[in-house]
């Protein structure tokens, strides 16, 4: 036991003092150092003062009542949560089945359908930098034309050249010879190679009507 | 024993073998000949003549000067190989036949055959990269008179 003239503790020893924690000689001592130490006396005070006040202010705990209502109110609102939770599972669950079908039926259709040939497929280092390729005049050949003029064939086409693309150049005299020529029945067509005209067979009946 | 073999059979194989590689031999790829065909309608009904028709239109009128509009109705390019027939339909199904007979000579002349509406037969020694009209006798129901203009390609460098 420390010695009751120079006893001076440490602060927590006031404390505890004040709270009545203390064994009975530390007690004894810490009262003969208050006896000494008037800092010490203030230093307690100011604990009693705050313990009074903490008493002073302290809340009622809630009686037996408020906590079974409150015990209550949880509970209730509990069975609610749990009501709407069911009611929400089973829209997802039926969704959650759709949505499964749905993707059956599409595993079922791609491995069900009917493959077409294969085909090689080569793709040239270039082709990633020109897709589309447009065709030029020289590689497209026209070879028949109908039931448009040759004005309008020129506003129709994009590319390419139509059979005809430039103004019609007839043979001259002496470059057509005619070999043989068998008339159908009841007509007589004649060819025509006159000087300075250009060769042509020309019909010498009436124009026969559809 | 040997086996026996008629002489004059031994003499006639080759000429069969050489006759039927004669019959079945494609024609050269150079005695194919490019056969333009234009169907050209030709009305009173107005004087709209195509611009690429001017000449033609010109020189038919010398001859039938009531046809003032003139159109192009169909325009056919074919390659026909030589002794081959190529059919080339136009206005109300008329058609022409034409026969290639003979590919590009020296002179760059080829020989045809064109079987026409109302005309017939004609068998002629053409020219290269020039028209030959012929004038047939059909008129549709419009009043269009059909001419069929026949040209021969390619031209070989002389």
């Amino acid at each position: 036991m420390p010695n009751e003239n120079d006893y001076k503790g440490p602060r927590e020893k006031l404390a505890a003092y004040v709270d009545g924690e203390l064994e009975p000689g530390d007690h004894t001592a810490v009262e003969y150092w208050l006896v000494r130490d008037p800092e010490a006396r203030a230093d307690v005070e100011a604990q009693r003062h705050l313990a009074r006040a903490w008493q002073a202010t302290r809340p009622n705990e809630p009686d037996a009542g408020a906590w079974k209502a409150a015990l209550g109110s949880i509970d209730a609102r509990l069975r609610l949560a749990g009501t709407a939770y069911r009611q929400r599972r089973f829209p997802l669950r039926w969704i959650v089945g759709v949505a499964a079908a749905v993707l059956a039926a599409i595993a079922l259709f791609v491995a069900n359908r009917p493959t077409p040939p294969s085909r090689e497929i080569t793709v040239e280092p270039g082709d990633h930098e020109t897709p589309f390729v447009l065709a030029s005049a020289n590689d497209i050949e026209i070879t028949n034309f109908a039931d448009a003029g040759s004005d309008e064939t020129d506003e129709i086409l994009l590319v390419g050249l139509a059979p005809v693309h430039e103004p019609m150049r007839l043979a001259g005299e002496g470059e057509i010879q005619l070999d043989e020529m068998t008339p159908e029945r009841g007509m007589n067509p004649r060819f025509r190679d006159d000087p300075g005209m250009p060769p042509m067979i020309v019909p010498e009946a009436d124009p026969k009507q559809p | 024993m040997r086996p026996y073999c008629s002489h004059s059979g031994l003499f006639l194989l080759p000429l069969v073998v050489a006759l039927g590689a004669a019959n079945s031999a494609p024609a050269c790829p150079g005695d194919d000949v490019q056969v333009t065909v234009v169907s050209v309608l030709a009305t009173k009904e107005n004087n709209k003549i195509d611009k690429k028709l001017a000449e033609l239109a010109k020189k038919v009128q010398e001859r039938r000067p009531y046809l003032t509009g003139f159109k192009i109705d169909t325009q056919n390019c074919e390659t026909i190989p030589v002794n081959k027939a190529k059919e080339f339909s136009f206005v109300d199904n008329q058609k022409a036949v034409v026969t290639v007979r003979q590919a590009a000579d020296e002179n760059n002349q080829v020989k045809l055959k064109v079987e026409l509406p109302c005309i017939g037969k004609v068998c002629y020694t053409t020219c290269c990269g020039k028209f030959f009209p012929m004038m047939t006798c059909y008129q549709t129901a419009k009043g269009e008179c059909l001419i069929i203009a026949v040209m021969v390609r390619p031209c070989k460098e002389k």
